[in-house]
């Protein structure tokens, strides 16, 4: 939910100024060019972190992409705490083995073009 | 330009709460309804439909699963045990991409579903309060039968837990398919879940909703950190799916099993249909 207020922020900023803080791609060459030659938007956590600073707008959106993306690996986590708070070792066990899964894979997905 | 890019994005956002509502009550991402609209109807490039596809997944997880946590009706303790074999297949998937082309794989799988469907519509009638289900030794052991509330039946009524090894091994071949085709595979976790396991279809949608987020979340980043995820596009589909997933699973809590049931025949037929066009050399 905070990685839904913050994509909104985003998109608010972006109707409201009309300006993405980054190059301006046409919507139609979008569309024509196949995708990712035009990402002249941030999708490194660097240029996120220094696009939210600056306060540009797809700076902004992609923060709350990124939480939301990250949001499954902090239920598990969450999971994890409330079989702790239960004392039900196995499914600490089970729950934390997903955990590391997790992390493992968001690990070499960075390595994996 | 600028009016015309507001009134593409309003558009996609409509179809994304669309997607979210179908998605949250069938236990799937709903990328098997957004990818197709994207690249047919709004001719987007598939290589970003993919990536709004994921990140639409995430969506109807997060947007659902909240609710049916607090209804009772999803199955925690099944979902996050069967999660362990989707993600654990999800990473093997990634790595055994060059195994077969995916179009043999499409072929097969799309025959798959359109079989499943089949076990699926002889049940079609029940009142879908699985009886006569015995307990699986290890779900005895781990505690997985449980309780929900029946909208037939009008209470609380308890459920056991069967198959749990088929089951599991149906789980890991639908995280396989996820790594190696980048899809949520939701569809495949429902089948196992309601023909293995013999949960009820409610139960089997809502705990999928709980298990896609996690298994695309494990392959998220692969698009993300390569550009894949446009915010022109998957702003929209984010915000959109959300709200729809939401209204979704307020919906669900008030529906049928046996409607249930018709929905996720009718979303199989279509996946399957995708799977097979796409096995064709067909890309939708």
């Amino acid at each position: 939910m905070i990685s839904l207020a913050v994509i909104v922020i985003g998109v608010v900023e972006y109707v409201i100024i009309g300006n993405t803080g980054y190059l301006k791609v046409p919507l139609d060459v979008l569309i024509k060019s196949g995708g990712p030659s035009t990402n002249v938007f941030p999708h490194y956590l660097g240029a996120i972190a220094y696009g939210v600073l600056q306060f540009k707008s797809f700076g902004i959106i992609q923060l709350g992409i990124l939480l939301l993306i990250l949001s499954p690996i902090g239920r598990i986590f969450l999971q994890i705490l409330i079989y702790a708070k239960e004392r039900d070792r196995a499914f600490i066990a089970i729950a934390a083995t997903v955990f590391v899964i997790l992390l493992i894979s968001l690990y070499l997905s960075r390595y994996i073009a | 330009m600028f009016d015309l890019t507001i009134s593409y994005i309003l558009l996609i956002l409509i179809t994304a709460v669309f997607a979210g509502i179908i998605g949250s009550m069938a236990g799937l991402g709903g990328g098997v309804l957004i990818v197709p609209f994207l690249t047919l109807y709004f001719h987007v490039p598939v290589s970003l439909a993919i990536g709004a596809s994921i990140i639409s997944v995430i969506a109807t997880s997060s947007g659902s699963a909240s609710a049916y946590v607090k209804d009772r009706i999803s199955n925690i303790r099944v979902g996050t045990f069967l999660v362990l074999f989707t993600t654990t297949g999800a990473i093997v998937g990634a790595f055994l991409e060059h195994i077969a082309p995916t179009r043999i794989i499409y072929l097969v799988f799309g025959t798959v579903l359109l079989i499943s469907i089949l076990p699926l519509l002889k049940r079609m009638g029940e009142v879908n309060q699985p009886s006569n289900v015995k307990n699986d030794p290890i779900a005895e052991k781990l505690s997985l039968n449980s309780h929900y509330h029946n909208m037939e039946l009008g209470r609380e009524v308890g459920y056991n837990v069967a198959g749990v090894k088929s089951g599991s091994a149906m789980m890991f071949v639908a995280g396989v398919l996820s790594g190696l085709l980048g899809i949520g595979s939701g569809v495949f976790k429902v089948i196992a879940m309601d023909t293995f396991m013999k949960l009820p279809i409610k139960v089997s949608t809502t705990t999928s909703n709980f298990m896609i987020g996690m298994t695309a979340a494990a392959s998220a980043g692969i698009y993300f950190f390569n550009g894949y995820v446009n915010p022109y596009i998957s702003a929209p589909v984010a915000v959109g799916v959300l709200i729809g997933a939401v209204l979704g699973a307020r919906l669900l809590v008030k529906t049928r099993g046996s409607t249930v049931r018709i929905i996720f025949a009718v979303i199989i037929v279509v996946v399957a249909v995708e799977m097979l066009l796409n096995g064709v050399g067909i890309r939708v």
